[in-house]
């Protein structure tokens, strides 16, 4: 797969979860360019193209949106989204936070840091898979990243 | 003028008529000559054709020999063309109607006779035509011409006629009008000639009147030469009148070139206008005044020599100057005014304004009676018009009254204006204030009049003031100024404040002067001060005297000195005042009593002290016991008569009781102004009893202090002298009780220790009670300074009791010591609890997170079973996968539950005022959308108060209890729910009630734990947490809840909020 025409980056530990987002997307066509990786480490080096993305990735062809879940192990979602925003190269990426709880205090943060949008990961099946289907809609075809 | 254009016009017209005329007469003249013209032609036609006819005719001899004509005239000398061409001619040139019809019936026959003429030659004619039809014919034709001919003669002869008239009367009018026309050149030739003349004669007359005149006269043409000098000219001319005719005016006086004159004469030439000149001529020393006029050839000058005007002039300037500061200095100095001849004041100058107090404006077209005091009688007003009226100036002294009342004197010259008939036209009035002087004097005539009245009668006797209305004194007596030691100047224009002692009060002097100022006598003494602070009494009669308005206008004083009496009544009423309230005020009572021991007198201390008794013996009152001693004492007395003697004892109160009285007894009954013996006593009752009350009192402290062991009583008077020390502590700190008493605490105790101890006992001794703790040595103490007082609340010693408390000290100290102990345990503690809160805390957050992260899986590897091979589990299974996903989904409330309530403890409260019903409102309509539920509630939402609370976490209670209300209810089949409140103390109660499931009581304190429920999930869904919410929610805003219930009954929630 080539790395430089990533649609969608999810960036989620937790195998079940990632499955149950990709079998949503894919049901609505909209996994054909998703690249899933499984901790916060992994994702930063695939966004700035280092470490085993150096050779396959260029920086400047960002994904068009980013899945990001913040309970992860080692480097969490918040860290990640705080390189991500602070970087110039990559702060325009649309960043959609993952998370479990939408009482969580993350989540106020995740916007100070410039989150995009948020999903709550319910334990109703039906109502993430119908969030995760209108977010896709929303980032990937309606909202246009900024022209460089 | 005009009539000579009136000749002219006239005979202008009259020539245009005439020309008019002739014309007509000329175009008539023509018109005739050209009709007689044709007539002519007409007849000249006539005759040829008659001749042409008579030749044809002749052709024939026939007709020559009926014409007898001669056939030899000739053949064919015409032919018959020539006669039709003349037959035409003549039809052309006719006019008159007869002739016309001739020349017609003409045409007709010669036609006929000859029209074989064209046809044929002439000797034809002559062949065949004789006839004598022809001869008729041309006979008829001959007499046809004939007519004609006649008729054009007639009109010919008629014509002349006409012609003649009409000459003849062009004519007559040519005659006439050119006679006219001679008559009116001859008047007018006439009337030229006649005014020529009579201008040449006007001329000569100006020439003699400007020979007469005095000013110089000059006319000068165009070229600045004289053409004409009058007579009064030749003063300022140097040579004849014929010599300087004709020369140029620049040459005869060439000093006039460059001077104004120059100027001026030439922008008069120039500009054709008329220049005046007043100037003077430096050359020959004179002021000439020059109007010079234009004419039609050059310039007439008029002049005079003005020089004496001049000079008068300027005399007259000068002295108008010196009139003017004369004017200015009268203005200045005097006060001036000018009225027309009808006294209206025309002109007021500054000082006028001054004294009248009116403003120039105000002033100004009045007459003097608006500063007319009504004074003067009207016969001296007649006077003076009389006198100004007739031109004679007017002096004399007039009273004036200001615009503000005030009255004033001025000294007034009028002098009256004269025009040309000798009539007065202004009066200028010329005034001088003599107010003062006026005023002078008529106070001294007053003063005169009525002090020669009283003056002597009264002046010898008494002491006399006079004063005005105002009570300025005006006039004083030689006795008053005597007894006032004033001069006369220093009283005059005082008023009688001068002489005030200040001993009457204000009311008093109110009253004199009420009285007086409304015109009654007031009679009365009075205390005066003099000039030297002296003091005197007067008997005063103060008279007011009134003017015709019945106002007094002055007041006349008479006092006579009663100094003397009235010192002799001060001095007794003094010296009794000062005995009585001697005794009077002495807190000693003094009673008086004869030799017999009789009352006399009882001063007011000596009734207060025994009583109110009847006037009995007093040796009798004495106490039984003391009878004998009180006697004995009574003798001694009269033993000695001068000498006090004294004595103590029990006496009868007039209410029955015994006081105790201390005192002396003197014997004056020989002392003049005396004559009793005099007794002074005090009240000592008191004093007895205290003495007594401290004699106990001293039994009582001694049995209290020697009982309580590590204490002492310690009593000091108020020189701080030890009179009382009882207690083992005193000794147990080394002081020994007998080196103390009756000694003073400053001898005794160290210096420091003592001045400590001053100040808490000055204190005491003001009446404060003072509590002390200090440690002496090993031990502590606590002390108490308590002030003793006797009746009169006067501090008479100071009680000090001092404990010893140095144990109770020591524990103190040690419980202090522990609970410094303590409080730093708590603050390792409560550090302790707040980690493992934080912890507790974070471990519940990941747990919850945790925890539904396979719950998601789960479920959506249900959704995944469900959706992709349902169909092939069939039925059962889809039910089991059913039973998964409800399972889980409760799971997943669970946890959401629980995190929110673990997460209540930590989340701080902000209260505010809420308004309560809102709240409930929105509540009741987001938790239960219409049309949800089975059957409706009821609500019965009470009024309730405000709120104050933390809004997110108090509308959590709301909303737990409300919805718990109204699912407990829904298997009624008339559910209610109640919403309410209750003040109690300073708590709001709000209560939640319904009618359903309820609970049974003995497990309500279940009901707010987590994870209890009192029913089955199957029966009522829930996770068991949100009471548990409520309970914390509650108790983190200072409240409490509590809950009633029966089972199947309902139940009711109650909730408390502090203010």
């Amino acid at each position: 797969m080539n790395h430089n025409s990533v649609e969608i980056l999810l960036v989620e530990d937790s195998n079940a979860d990632a499955q149950l987002a990709i079998r949503e997307l894919k049901k609505h066509n909209m996994a054909n360019n998703l690249v899933h990786v499984k901790n916060g480490a992994e994702a930063l080096d695939f966004i700035f193209a280092t470490g085993e993305y150096a050779v396959t990735r260029g920086i400047n062809y960002p994904p068009k949106v980013i899945l990001l879940d913040i309970q992860m192990p080692k480097v969490n979602g918040i860290e990640v989204l705080e390189r991500i925003k602070a970087d110039p190269r990559t702060k325009a990426i649309p960043v959609v936070v993952l998370t479990s709880s939408k009482e969580s205090p993350d989540i106020q943060k995740c916007y100070d840091l410039g989150a995009n949008s948020y999903i709550v990961k319910p334990v109703n099946f039906e109502g993430f898979t119908e969030a995760i289907k209108n977010l896709g809609f929303y980032w990937l075809l309606l909202n246009q990243p900024p022209k460089n | 003028m005009r009539k000579k254009i009136g000749y002219y016009i006239i005979s202008f017209i009259l020539l245009v008529i005439t020309l008019f005329f002739f014309n007509k007469a000329y175009q008539e003249l023509t018109a005739y000559s050209e009709s007689a013209n044709r007539h002519h032609t007409v007849l000249s036609n006539f005759q040829t054709l008659s001749k042409l006819i008579n030749i044809a005719a002749v052709s024939n001899p026939e007709l020559a020999e009926a014409n007898n004509v001669s056939a030899s005239g000739g053949l064919f000398l015409t032919d018959s063309a020539t006669v039709i061409q003349h037959l035409r001619l003549l039809g052309s040139s006719v006019r008159d109607s007869a002739n016309i019809r001739i020349a017609k019936n003409l045409d007709t026959l010669i036609r006929s006779e000859l029209s074989w003429v064209l046809s044929s030659n002439v000797p034809d004619s002559v062949i065949y035509n004789v006839s004598p039809e022809h001869i008729i014919l041309f006979k008829r034709i001959d007499s046809l011409i004939d007519a004609g001919i006649r008729r054009t003669n007639f009109l010919i002869g008629y014509r002349q006629g006409q012609l003649n008239d009409e000459i003849s009367r062009a004519r007559l009018w040519m005659i006439l009008f050119i006679a006219l026309a001679i008559l009116l050149i001859v008047f007018a030739t006439a009337n030229l000639v006649r005014e020529g003349r009579k201008t040449k004669a006007k001329e000569q007359e100006l020439e003699i009147v400007l020979n007469r005149i005095s000013d110089g006269v000059v006319s000068l043409d165009n070229e600045w030469r004289y053409t004409f000098l009058n007579d009064a000219a030749m003063a300022t001319h140097p040579l004849s009148k014929k010599e300087t005719l004709g020369k140029v005016i620049w040459d005869i006086h060439p000093g006039m070139k460059g001077t104004i004159f120059w100027d001026k004469y030439h922008e008069a030439m120039r500009e054709r206008k008329v220049v005046e000149i007043h100037e003077h001529y430096a050359p020959m020393d004179i002021w000439f005044s020059v109007k010079v006029y234009p004419s039609s050839d050059g310039l007439t000058i008029f002049y005079k020599d003005i020089t004496e005007n001049k000079k008068t002039e300027q005399q007259l300037s000068k002295s108008l100057k010196e009139v003017i500061d004369y004017k200015y200095a009268l203005d200045d100095a005097s006060i001036v005014a000018i009225t027309d001849q009808k006294g209206i004041i025309k002109h007021a100058n500054q000082n006028f304004c001054n004294i009248s107090k009116y403003s120039v404006e105000e002033l100004i077209g009045q007459d003097h009676r608006i500063i007319n005091s009504g004074h003067h009688p009207k016969e001296f007003i007649r006077n003076l018009w009389v006198t100004i009226a007739n031109g004679e100036i007017w002096k004399g002294e007039l009273k004036n009254k200001a615009k503000d009342g005030t009255i004033y004197w001025v000294d007034t010259t009028i002098v009256p204006f004269l025009d040309e008939k000798g009539k007065p036209y202004q009066y200028v009035a010329i005034r001088a204030d003599i107010t003062e002087r006026k005023q002078g004097e008529e106070n001294l005539q007053k003063s005169l009049k009525e002090i020669a009245d009283y003056k002597y009668a009264l002046d010898e006797s008494s002491i006399i003031a006079i004063t005005d209305q105002k009570g300025i004194i005006k006039h004083a007596n030689e006795n008053f100024c005597r007894i006032s030691k004033y001069t006369l100047e220093e009283l005059i224009g005082q008023d009688h404040r001068i002489i005030n002692s200040g001993h009457h009060p204000k009311e008093f002097i109110r009253n004199l002067w009420v009285t007086i100022a409304n015109g009654r006598i007031w009679k009365g003494e009075l205390k005066n001060k003099a000039k030297d602070g002296t003091i005197y009494w007067v008997d005063t009669t103060i008279v007011p005297f009134l003017d015709e308005k019945g106002k007094p206008y002055q007041y006349v004083a008479i006092r006579s000195d009663i100094t003397e009496r009235k010192k002799a009544e001060e001095d007794l009423a003094f010296r009794e005042m000062h005995f009585r309230s001697l005794i009077e005020n002495s807190a000693e009572g003094i009673a008086l009593t004869d030799q017999f021991s009789n009352n006399i007198y009882r001063s007011p201390a000596a009734l207060k002290i025994m009583g109110v008794l009847p006037s009995e013996n007093t040796v009798n009152l004495s106490h039984p016991d003391e009878l004998e001693k009180i006697k004995k004492v009574q003798i001694e007395v009269l033993k000695n008569p001068g000498i006090p003697i004294p004595f103590q004892g029990r006496f009868r109160h007039s209410s029955g009781h015994y006081v105790w009285l201390e005192g002396t007894l003197t014997n004056l009954l020989h002392a003049k102004g005396v004559n009793a013996i005099v007794t002074n006593f005090r009240d000592i009752t008191q004093r007895k009893e205290d003495e007594d009350k401290l004699i106990k009192s001293e039994k009582i402290y001694k049995t209290i202090a020697s009982n309580i062991p590590g204490s002492v009583i310690i009593m000091l008077d108020t020189d701080f002298r030890y009179l009382l020390i009882e207690g083992d502590l005193l000794e147990k700190m080394g002081y020994s009780k007998e080196k103390l008493l009756g000694h003073k605490a400053e001898d005794l105790l160290p210096r420091q220790v003592f001045e400590e101890v001053h100040k808490e006992m000055e204190k005491v001794l003001k009446g404060e009670t003072v509590i002390r703790e200090t440690r002496r040595g090993d031990h502590d103490l606590i002390s108490r300074y308590v002030p003793l007082k006797d009746q009169n609340n006067t501090v008479y010693a100071i009680l000090i009791a001092a404990t010893d408390i140095t144990q109770l000290k020591d524990a103190q100290r040690s419980v202090t010591e522990l609970n410094r102990g303590l409080e730093e345990k708590i603050v390792a503690r409560t550090m302790e609890l707040k980690k493992s809160n934080e912890e507790l805390e974070s471990f519940s957050y990941s747990v919850s997170h945790d925890l539904r992260a396979p719950l998601r899986a789960i479920i959506g590897y249900a959704a995944i079973l469900d959706e992709d091979y349902g169909d092939k589990l069939g039925l059962n299974a889809k039910e089991v996968i059913g039973v998964i996903k409800t399972s889980t989904i409760k799971m997943g409330r669970l946890i959401d539950d629980l995190l929110a309530f673990s997460r209540m403890g930590k989340k701080e409260i902000f209260k505010t005022k809420l308004d309560t019903n809102a709240m409930i409102g929105e509540i009741i309509s987001e938790i239960i959308p219409p049309g949800k539920l089975r059957v409706a509630v009821s609500w019965d939402i009470k009024s309730l108060p405000e709120m104050n609370a933390d809004i997110n976490t108090i509308r959590q209670v709301w909303i737990n209890l409300i919805s718990n209300a109204v699912k407990y209810s829904r298997n009624t089949s008339d559910p209610r729910v109640e919403v309410g409140s209750y003040r109690n103390k300073k708590q709001t109660v709000f209560y939640i009630k319904d009618n359903g499931a309820g609970f049974d009581q003995q497990y309500k304190d279940k009901l707010f734990k987590v994870f209890q429920r009192l029913h089955d999930a199957d029966e009522f869904e829930g996770t068991g947490v949100g009471l548990a919410l409520v309970e914390r929610i509650i108790s983190k805003h200072g409240g409490e809840v509590w809950a009633e219930g029966k089972e199947n009954e309902g139940a009711c929630f109650y909730f408390s909020l502090p203010d």
